[in-house]
């Protein structure tokens, strides 16, 4: 090859800056060279990539629209000091759009429901998808129902789909099966196992998906005898529950709250207050310590007699909250709404946040 | 060795690829493990960089006299500099670069990459292969397979500048 007069780069400092690009802009540079191609295919390449941009913070919301449309929100700083929203379709090929449900997201990978239960590993940032098998044991649709938890089990370096499912409806004729039953999938072995059923009740609600925290899973369940609520936290290395102490504060009824990470911290905030332009949240700001539940509160006129969600934080000071279908980005540093510019249409079920990242969702051996 | 005592600096030559010759203090160079090495292990007091030019050399050394004085209390004006300093023309910062690599300078090869990519982030295709210099061994036919088969997860235009 003809030396021209600029330096040629080793090898190594071209996968230093490429580990560097933001996982979107990788995609094209695949075709490159046939060099570049298995370079930036190469899992190895892909897992540090993930490992440097993990910490960067930048992340994207993914829902489900009312059109059954799976969508995502990036949000852009504007020199007037604002948030732009800018809204995007997902467009999966050959995958109709029938989506019901965002049922968790880890590494760039994000686990969809479609109709009937059928589930799918997407990475929206490389439209990859990848669909998870029924298993032989799960219960009948219509006639049962299913909440979802989605993470990754750092000591098997495997992701796993976790699945808490009941019957919803007895024959009277027939003993009643009360059992939440637990059943646990693994990308890497493209194996569904059940596991012993759950200890607690699962109230299912709009917001039913596990909440990923520290590698661990999060719902708030209840305990029967006495009667009352807890976080439950299960653990996807050794597929187990236990169980977090949730905020002194709070009292015993959780029957109005949810669970939400913000900041990377596990939440627990409470949609209609006491006063009824208030929600109250607590933030766990440092994992399993009891002692560091620290309680804020969102003071809006706008909330008043609402249901008001909140999505995700979108700087350190601002979270997105949704007011009745409506987005709304609020700063608590200035305890106000800000003036946001949205294109997205409404919001239905579950949000989820997730960062842009290379993993394929097709994860078995040896990837 | 026994000659340097305390208030006299020891003072080092590097000669860049166009023979020109940097004469700068010992202690400025020690921050690039490649020649800390050579001064400590050979105690040689000129060393040829014939592989770099004395234009990205005269950079190099400007970043060492700068990084020397950083202080807890001029660390804005730093930062300041760094951005400055990587405000060249592609071609230039891509030999910094390499440079930088190639006398390990640790700290500033992570800015230099980071500055790099931040450069080539929304490049076409084609400008990267110039930027590069690579020539493309795939077939057209490939290519356009490829190009189909890689979903339109980009937003935005591509940049065709190799700047």
């Amino acid at each position: 090859m003809a030396m021209s007069k600029a330096a040629k780069l080793p090898e190594e400092i071209i996968i230093d800056i490429l580990s560097l690009l933001p996982a979107k802009f990788i995609g094209q540079y695949r075709c490159v060279s046939k060099q570049w191609c298995n370079l930036l295919s190469d899992p190895q390449f892909i897992k540090s990539h993930q490992n440097i941009h993990a910490h960067k913070g930048e992340e994207k919301l993914i829902y489900v629209s009312w059109f059954c449309e799976l969508q995502t929100i990036t949000f852009n700083h504007n020199p007037q000091n604002g948030i732009d929203i800018i809204s995007r379709t997902l467009n999966l090929q050959q995958l109709s759009n029938s989506w019901v449900s965002v049922a968790g997201s880890c590494n760039g990978l994000v686990l969809v429901i479609k109709r009937e239960e059928a589930k799918y590993m997407i990475n929206p940032t490389t439209l990859e998808y990848h669909n998870i098998p029924n298993f032989d044991l799960a219960l009948p649709v219509p006639g049962s129902c299913s909440m979802y938890g989605f993470g990754y089990d750092t000591l098997s370096d495997d992701y796993k789909v976790v699945t808490l499912s009941y019957y919803d409806s007895f024959d009277e004729n027939e003993p009643a099966i009360t059992d939440t039953f637990v059943d646990i999938y693994s990308l890497r072995k493209g194996l569904w196992k059940r596991l012993e059923s759950s200890p607690y009740d699962h109230p299912l609600s709009d917001r039913a998906s596990g909440v990923l925290v520290n590698g661990v899973l999060h719902w708030l369940v209840c305990r029967t005898s006495p009667y009352s609520f807890l976080i439950a936290a299960f653990h996807l290395s050794d597929e187990k529950f236990l169980e977090v102490a949730g905020p002194t504060g709070l009292g015993s009824n959780y029957s109005l709250c949810n669970l939400v990470v913000l900041r990377g911290c596990l939440c627990i905030f409470t949609g209609i207050g006491k006063d009824m332009d208030t929600v109250t949240c607590w933030m766990m700001k440092e994992y399993g310590v009891k002692e560091s539940w620290t309680k804020f509160t969102i003071t809006e006129p706008n909330l008043d007699r609402s249901m008001c969600t909140l999505l995700c934080s979108v700087t350190d000071d601002d979270v997105l909250l949704d007011i009745d279908e409506e987005l709304v980005v609020y700063n608590m540093k200035e305890n106000q709404r800000r003036d946001l510019m949205v294109d997205a249409s409404l919001i239905m079920y579950e949000a989820r946040t997730f960062m842009d990242s290379l993993i394929s969702p097709s994860f078995v051996e040896g990837n | 060795m026994a000659s340097s005592t305390t208030g006299e600096k020891k003072i080092l030559t590097l000669k860049g690829g166009d023979n020109e010759e940097f004469i700068l203090e010992e202690s400025l160079v020690l921050q690039s493990e490649l020649l800390k090495n050579m001064v400590k292990e050979e105690r040689v007091s000129s060393i040829p960089l014939p592989s770099i030019k004395s234009k990205t050399l005269v950079k190099i050394i400007e970043y060492l006299k700068k990084h020397a004085e950083l202080t807890p209390s001029n660390k804005e004006e730093f930062k300041n500099f760094e951005k400055e300093f990587v405000n060249v023309v592609l071609e230039e910062l891509l030999d910094i670069t390499v440079a930088v690599n190639y006398l390990k300078i640790n700290g500033l090869l992570e800015f230099c990459c980071q500055a790099v990519a931040d450069r080539i982030k929304d490049k076409s295709v084609e400008a990267v292969r110039k930027i590069f210099r690579i020539e493309s061994d795939f077939t057209p036919e490939e290519e356009s397979e490829f190009r189909k088969e890689t979903p339109e997860a980009f937003e935005g235009d591509l940049d065709d500048t190799t700047n």
